[in-house]
């Protein structure tokens, strides 16, 4: 079984906890879903597949506006 | 007839006696002639030689002093046109050496404005590098802070839904 670690800034609640699983169930059908904390990210998600992460989160976006000021 | 009446002449003298002095003086003449004139002649002849060799010598030893100051006049022009040479060689060395003194000067001055326009470009370019960095470091800052503090809960929601929905799509 593959495991899906969900990053937030926020702790959700089990009803959106269990909605986000139903989302992801889709796409990688039973995996061991983990949710964790991460106040850092400011806001967004970030989710790693064990292969793979997808980020959207508030931080990283900023780091790439921060990336295009700069050049 | 009496010859001593007949000849007799004033100062005692009588013909005999003049002619006894003249025999007496072509006898003395005939004796200087021969024991004087050869001498004297070849003296004389010895004499005329050496002078004329003299001459002879003098007149060589002229044209040998004339040739030795026409030689040495020669050599004298021929040094000064060497000096003029010189002179005209130096002069040329002294202005290509001022030339290429100039010329490397010219470059040397071209290179260290070259190198310090490169320098200043390049600090230019890192103080507007710095800049850009503070800048985006500043802003990405107070962004941070202000959404950090600004977004609700329900735009972080919505902003989860809409990143599933992208990454269940792909």
């Amino acid at each position: 079984m593959s495991k899906i670690t969900i990053t937030t800034n926020i702790e959700l609640t089990k009803e959106k906890k269990a909605e986000i699983i139903s989302q992801l169930e889709k796409k990688y059908g039973d995996a061991d879903y983990v949710f964790h904390v991460d106040y850092e990210i400011i806001g967004g998600i970030m989710l790693f597949d064990g292969d793979k992460i997808y980020d959207g989160s508030i931080r990283t976006q900023l780091e790439i506006f921060k990336e295009k000021i700069k050049s | 007839m009496n010859f001593t009446t007949m000849t007799a002449l004033p100062l005692g003298l009588d013909g005999v006696k003049i002619a006894l002095h003249m025999l007496n003086f072509l006898i003395l003449m005939g004796g200087l002639t021969v024991l004087l004139y050869k001498p004297v002649l070849k003296f004389i002849n010895n004499r005329q030689e050496t002078i004329k060799k003299q001459l002879e010598e003098n007149a060589a030893a002229k044209k040998e002093a004339e040739d030795k100051l026409s030689e040495y006049e020669q050599k004298i022009i021929n040094a000064e046109k060497e000096i003029d040479n010189l002179h005209a060689e130096a002069a040329k060395e002294l202005i290509a050496e001022k030339e290429a003194i100039i010329l490397n000067a010219n470059a040397k001055a071209e290179e260290i404005y070259n190198k310090a326009k490169a320098e200043s470009e390049h600090e230019r370019d890192n103080c507007i590098e710095n800049l850009q960095n503070e800048v985006a470091e500043v802003a990405v800052k107070l962004a941070s802070n202000i959404l950090d503090r600004e977004i609700s809960k329900e735009e972080n929601l919505k902003l989860i839904d809409a990143c599933i929905k992208e990454w269940i799509e792909q």
